[in-house]
């Protein structure tokens, strides 16, 4: 091991040699369009819940001390107009697989907003920004995924049943007086615990129920007739304790949020410039488009996730060229990509394939009628990468990348990739370090 | 350990052939719940979510307290409350509201006495 770690700190420095390449991850629809099209990591991003709480960030942040309008600094926003307006409630079965696709890009929409009083131009000097974005995402459920949801409401649903059947039974022979004293309350305890298990799906074997019964019994404080909630109280929480119920529900509600199954993922975004902090002169000169496809597939051993990504990017030449002179900018951009990540016990292999095609039609002379003429220039480059890792131990992990990157601005010659990698699990470059910086 | 809301004292006055019907309505998107209640006697019911059970005729409810459990927990992150209504016969007995910062897996306790008008 000792041996190892001056190989380790040189596999550190060659990893970056393989920067200025374009993420996959990056292209994809982001969670905050207006932020990401400013290129702002905000602190905090407001979450207003309801039309008075977004009356009252909008009036707080855009209107100065003096009554005047300003734009506030490092600021974010995210409002989703379906939860915040009247609804009727929505049952778990409607709101895991809602009948009409509507109801579903409805309730998944959400207005992004955000500012920022240091947007740099290309002369170094700062100015003020604004955007504002959309988002909405839909999903396809599948065979896979009505499984395992509904063996998770089961187990969920399971548990409560113990903890309402013990809870009530007990309080009422408390309230009605059959029980008042500790040895009527354990003898109480014991039975109703024992019917509970028994009529719960979770545990078949007698022994196993006589062992948790014994183990929720002896953790049940002495019960006081002046007190009796704290016995009860005691009980639910030693029924949860040994039924996991916590963490059943905790991990279903992580699933719900990243369920096996096919995702679009849709987003806008247009960016506002105020060159000279005043609001009487502002170009929008950028505007993107989002369109993120994914597929995901879990099973125990093994995960498959499949993801597209498509993004759109308008600019305004006339702005870029007064306001970033000498930047070479398209007026039409598109990222392309896919990936495919296959994980198995110890062994990962990941694909990408990340392409951009730019387009601008300029100026090129009067026709002989006198008309305006163009010509297109172009550019396109595509980047593809292999990534195989395998865990040796928990914390060394092998891995090794083989790919084109983006033709670089010097040396436009190396773009070739290969790359053997050993991460003991203290700070060697990961997977992600490896593959593809920031732009 | 989690927080219980309790609603101790309630009262209903029922005639003796009157039947009663309890009814929970969730007021919040996205519930997983169970509803056990003791009631004076074996046939105890239980509610799946929201749904109306009967306790039967009220002269059967006068030997004791009944006694409602339910265990609630909501997957929608996009709601911050739990609200839930509770009714005897249509009228409202309960209106239950808690923020999901103070409790996202509340259990509500109802103890209901049914006195003779």
């Amino acid at each position: 091991m000792k041996n190892l770690l001056p190989f380790s700190i040189a596999l550190l420095f060659i990893s970056f040699s393989v920067t200025s390449q374009e993420k996959l991850n990056k292209l994809k629809a982001p969670s905050s369009p207006a932020a990401n099209i400013l290129d702002l990591q905000p602190t905090a991003i407001l979450t207003p819940k309801s039309y008075q709480a977004l009356e009252t960030a909008l009036f707080s942040n855009f209107i100065g001390n003096s009554g005047s309008v300003q734009v506030p600094n490092d600021f974010a926003l995210e409002f989703s107009p379906f939860w915040a307006f009247e609804h009727n409630p929505i049952t778990i079965e409607e709101y895991l697989y809602p009948k009409k696709i509507w109801n579903q890009i409805a309730r998944n929409s959400s207005i992004s907003l955000a500012s920022t009083q240091n947007f740099e131009l290309g002369n170094n000097t700062q100015s003020n920004a604004i955007s504002l974005g959309y988002r909405t995402s839909i999903y396809f459920t599948n065979d896979e995924d009505k499984k395992k949801v509904a063996k998770s409401i089961s187990n969920i649903r399971d548990n409560k049943s113990i903890t309402t059947a013990v809870v009530a039974i007990l309080d009422g022979k408390i309230l009605n007086g059959d029980i008042t004293n500790n040895t009527q309350a354990i003898e109480a305890a014991k039975t109703e615990l024992t019917k509970a298990l028994q009529n719960s799906n979770k545990f078949k074997d007698p022994s196993a129920i006589e062992k948790v019964v014994d183990k929720i019994v002896h953790s049940l404080p002495t019960f006081d007739s002046n007190n009796p909630d704290k016995f009860t109280d005691a009980i639910d929480n030693s029924i949860r304790e040994e039924t996991n119920a916590e963490l059943v529900f905790s991990q279903f509600k992580a699933y719900t949020k990243e369920r096996s199954g096919m995702y679009f993922d849709f987003a806008f975004a247009a960016l506002m410039n105020f060159p000279n902090k005043e609001f009487s002169r502002s170009y929008i000169p950028k505007v993107s488009l989002w369109l993120t496809p994914r597929y995901k597939v879990k099973s125990e051993i093994e995960s498959l996730n499949f993801l597209g990504v498509f993004r759109y990017e308008w600019h305004d030449l006339s702005y870029y060229k007064t306001f970033f002179p000498g930047v070479k900018i398209y007026e039409n951009n598109i990222d392309y990509g896919f990936s495919l990540d296959a994980e198995f016990k110890k062994l990962s292999i990941n694909l990408e394939i990340v392409g951009r095609s730019s387009r601008t039609e300029v100026p090129a002379g009067t026709s002989t009628q006198g008309q305006q003429l163009f010509s297109k220039e172009t550019n396109s480059d595509i980047q593809y990468m292999g990534t195989v890792t395998y865990s040796l131990t928990d914390q060394i992990v092998l891995s090794y990348n083989l790919g084109k990157k983006f033709e670089p601005i010097l040396n436009p010659t190396n773009t070739l990739v290969s790359f053997l990698g050993l991460n003991f699990g203290f700070g060697t470059p990961t997977k992600s370090d490896l593959n593809l910086s920031d732009k | 350990m989690r927080k219980k809301y309790r609603y101790k004292n309630l009262s209903f006055p029922v005639s003796d052939n009157t039947e009663v019907k309890f009814t929970i309505e969730y007021q919040s998107s996205g519930i997983i719940s169970e509803t056990f209640i003791n009631i004076p006697g074996d046939d105890d019911p239980e509610i799946e979510d929201s749904g109306t059970v009967s306790f039967g005729k009220g002269s059967g409810l006068r030997d004791g307290f009944t006694v409602s459990v339910t265990d609630v927990s909501s997957i929608a992150d996009e709601e911050d409350t739990i609200a839930v209504n509770y009714k005897l016969n249509g009228q409202l007995l309960v209106e239950h509201s808690n923020p999901k910062s103070e409790e996202e897996s509340p259990m509500i306790i109802l103890q209901i006495k049914f006195p003779a008008p």
